[in-house]
């Protein structure tokens, strides 16, 4: 954690003194893949922002949800403000755990992180992010996203806790943002993509660094079915370990 | 004058002391509004009001009277004291008078409200459910004792509270229902029946960073398992597999001290059960300690209890993650006895039978539950779950509780009033042994499919008996309607002999309703 947030001031400074594109090549890729979870929340040691999850599906419409996340180090909490039947319902993640409930539902139940419990995107695309920690990285020939040069990362799970086996992942080379990703499954089929905007700002450590603002999924198999995630009100906050206690989650 | 120096600096005081302060100049309005800063929020919208009806504008329009409102809080030296207030009223000059007893009375009187106010965080849902049930009881002999309805109607009305307040916080779970019997075999004592009660409330106060304190009535529940949790001595069931009914809570004083990210310990005392509770009843309190452990890919506890009959149970849970698919979990305990209830064969009884508590020898009785859970790649989940529990009705059990239930239903078909008087709670005993599981070993299963097609949720599940057979079949499906509506229904059939566990009650069961969420 400390090395991560040496890597990331590292980078920053590098950024605010002018460092170019060049320059900045010279990153590993573990240290372009930290600088950009901590864009979707990864690694920081406490931030809460909402989030929005538009669904839509050929077959079945539409589907709104809401969110208020919490997150801090390898721990989130996620607890659905909207639609009014599954408001208070809060889905907690410490490590590989994770637990889902409702005020009253009494129990906390645990689940996987494949599960779908707040509506169409899978847990694991609720909580925050820490590639780094779940993946290995190994830097592919750059790419050009929209016309923003990008490195290219070929990401691969180093365990099976997580949502997806293999990615790869394309990360502006200018603002270590990410901008795009595609998801494997273990046959190696693509099955999802994404497409990320990071147009918020977080205050952190003194320096303003972008915070993701929108992570749309497609479907590839169904082109049709689409997740559109909204980040907003994005701040630092400081919590306790009772914030993130499983028994919490059913009060 | 007089409405501004009202002894208690009451609302009309407020109102008009405000309003004629404000009047005099924007600089004197928000002077008196510094005063008490707190005060704006303990009554905002009337203090708001009084403001705006003066100046054509809301307080919160002006930058100035914000800013000060927000840092003259802390500075007033004299919060809500009547005695100040009054005397401050005299040997002051006219032209300052409303604004010193603004100053000085109204504003210190509102300051602290605000100050509550300001910091309390509030959230609250109610939920309004009706549904018809439609059952089959299973055996005449307890429908004619219990006059089971065959169809009802229910409504019920459910409000969910909570309320924080630095260092503290609070909850009230508030329900009123209403139920009407349409039909029955045997006609009930009332058709009509309606309840209002508090099924859990608590209060929770941190008295340092990792150690609080909570005193209510709660539902306390943990560990993986769906069918039962047998370390947890305080409920039997989980409310996990009743998409309706709610478990109720029970008064706990509980002091948690969670003393690193991994490790939290507790200590418990179940002071009483509510009214409606009379599951464990004759009602003993237990106190308990437990300590709780989350780690990388795992999860776990163990609990000690004593009851105050002085019996001790050591329970512990655990879960592992095996991937983002796969859970393992177990759940089981250790006791001296068992509290149940054993059908014994005793000549002197009207009946030759009754009940006792044959495990107060104290041998050790153990309780497991092996679970597994699984993702598929599609969105269901399965369960599979086994529970052994030792004190449940062995073999000679079996055979004397189906003994003994013959011997009560005949005397209910017979003439003897007193043979029927002693039918009546060898019966009802044989219904509710406050056993974990009448049963000695129960296979569980549950397949669940949350937010098909974002259109609602399944949920097929199944309990069998290993010993006498009987299985009891539910499906659970919801139906969301709109963001705040669903339709929900569950049907339960049960098989088995006519003594089996599940089929003690009902042969089959379907409850169809809908539920509005605001």
């Amino acid at each position: 954690m400390t090395k991560q947030i040496k890597y990331v001031s590292l980078i920053w400074l590098g950024i605010s003194t002018g460092f170019t594109a060049h320059g900045a090549s010279a990153l590993g890729a573990s240290e372009i893949l930290s600088a950009s979870d901590q864009i979707r929340g990864g690694g920081l040691p406490g931030v809460e922002w909402d989030l929005t999850i538009t669904a839509t599906d050929a077959d079945t419409g539409g589907d709104i949800r809401k969110f208020v996340v919490k997150a801090t180090g390898d721990q989130s909490l996620a607890e659905t403000t909207f639609p009014p039947r599954a408001a208070g319902s809060k889905l907690l993640q410490r490590s590989r755990n994770m637990w889902y409930g409702r005020p009253n539902l009494h129990r906390p139940i645990s689940i996987s992180s494949r599960q779908k419990m707040t509506g169409p995107a899978a847990n694991g695309d609720i909580a925050s992010t820490n590639y780094n920690q779940d993946y290995n990285a190994v830097l592919l020939p750059d790419d050009t996203i929209e016309g923003e040069p990008s490195y290219v990362l070929q990401l691969a799970a180093k365990n099976k806790w997580v949502t997806y086996d293999r990615i790869k992942y394309w990360v502006s080379k200018s603002r270590l943002v990410p901008l795009k990703a595609e998801f494997y499954t273990v046959s190696g089929k693509l099955f999802k993509t994404a497409s990320f905007e990071s147009k918020n700002e977080l205050l952190y450590q003194g320096k303003r660094q972008p915070f993701v603002s929108r992570m749309v999924i497609r479907d590839t198999l169904n082109p049709d079915n689409v997740s559109v995630l909204d980040y907003s009100d994005v701040k630092l906050r400081q919590y306790s370990a009772a914030d993130f206690s499983v028994d919490g989650l059913t009060q | 004058m007089k409405q501004a120096v009202s002894p208690v600096c009451g609302s009309a005081g407020v109102s008009d002391g405000m309003r004629q302060a404000a009047a005099t100049s924007d600089r004197a309005a928000i002077s008196i509004a510094h005063g008490g800063a707190a005060a704006f929020n303990a009554s905002r919208p009337y203090v708001e009001q009084a403001y705006w009806s003066a100046h054509g504008r809301r307080l919160s329009a002006f930058p100035a009277a914000k800013h000060e409102l927000g840092t003259g809080r802390d500075a007033h030296p004299k919060q809500g004291n009547n005695t100040d207030c009054v005397a401050a009223s005299f040997g002051v000059r006219r032209a300052n008078l409303q604004h010193i007893l603004f100053t000085l009375c109204i504003a210190p009187s509102a300051s602290i409200a605000h100050g509550i106010l300001d910091d309390v965080r509030l959230d609250g849902r109610q939920e309004l459910l009706g549904y018809y049930t439609v059952q089959e009881p299973a055996d005449a002999t307890l429908d004619s004792l219990l006059r089971l309805s065959s169809q009802q109607a229910d409504l019920e009305w459910r409000g969910d509270w909570s309320a924080g307040f630095d260092p503290c916080s609070a909850v009230l779970s508030v329900r009123a229902a209403g139920s009407r019997i349409l039909e029955s075999e045997y006609p009930p004592a009332r058709r009509s029946d309606t309840d209002v009660f508090v099924n859990a409330w608590a209060v929770r106060c941190k008295l340092a960073p990792a150690l609080s304190l909570s005193a209510g009535r709660q539902v306390i529940q943990w560990g993986s398992g769906i069918y039962r949790s047998p370390s947890n001595p305080f409920f039997i069931d989980t409310g996990k597999t009743h998409p309706v009914r709610e478990l109720y809570g029970k008064d706990f004083l509980r002091a948690t001290w969670q003393f690193s990210d991994e490790w939290t310990l507790e200590a418990l005392r179940n002071t009483g059960v509510g009214r409606r509770d009379g599951a464990l009843e004759p009602y003993s309190p237990i106190n308990a300690v437990r300590a709780n452990w989350v780690g990388q890919s795992a999860s776990g506890g163990l609990i000690a209890s004593k009851g105050d009959e002085q019996r001790t149970r050591l329970g512990a849970y655990f879960t592992q993650t095996l991937s983002d698919a796969w859970l393992l979990y177990l759940d089981g305990d250790v006791q001296r006895g068992s509290r149940g209830w054993y059908p014994e064969r005793q000549a002197a009884s009207p009946l030759g039978w009754r009940y006792v508590r044959a495990r107060e020898n104290r041998e050790p009785q153990h309780a497991l539950l092996l679970g597994n859970a699984y993702t598929f790649e599609s969105g269901w989940s399965l369960n599979i779950e086994y529970l052994f529990n030792e004190a449940g009705y062995d073999d000679a059990a079996r055979a004397a509780f189906a003994q003994s239930k013959d011997a009560a239903r005949a005397a209910l078909r017979g003439n003897d009033a007193g043979l029927a008087a002693a039918a009546v709670p060898l019966l009802l005993t044989g219904l509710e042994p406050h056993l974990l599981t009448r049963s000695r070993q129960t296979l569980f299963g549950q397949l669940l499919r949350t937010e098909w097609g974002n259109r609602g949720d399944v949920a097929l599940r199944a309990a069998h008996s290993l010993d006498d057979h009987g299985t009891s079949w539910s499906l659970s499906l919801t139906y969301n309607l709109s963001p705040s509506a669903e339709l929900f229904s569950y049907a339960v059939r049960n098989v088995g002999g006519q003594d089996s566990e599940f089929r003690q009650l009902f042969d089959y069961s379907v409850i169809a309703g809908a539920r509005w969420f605001f």
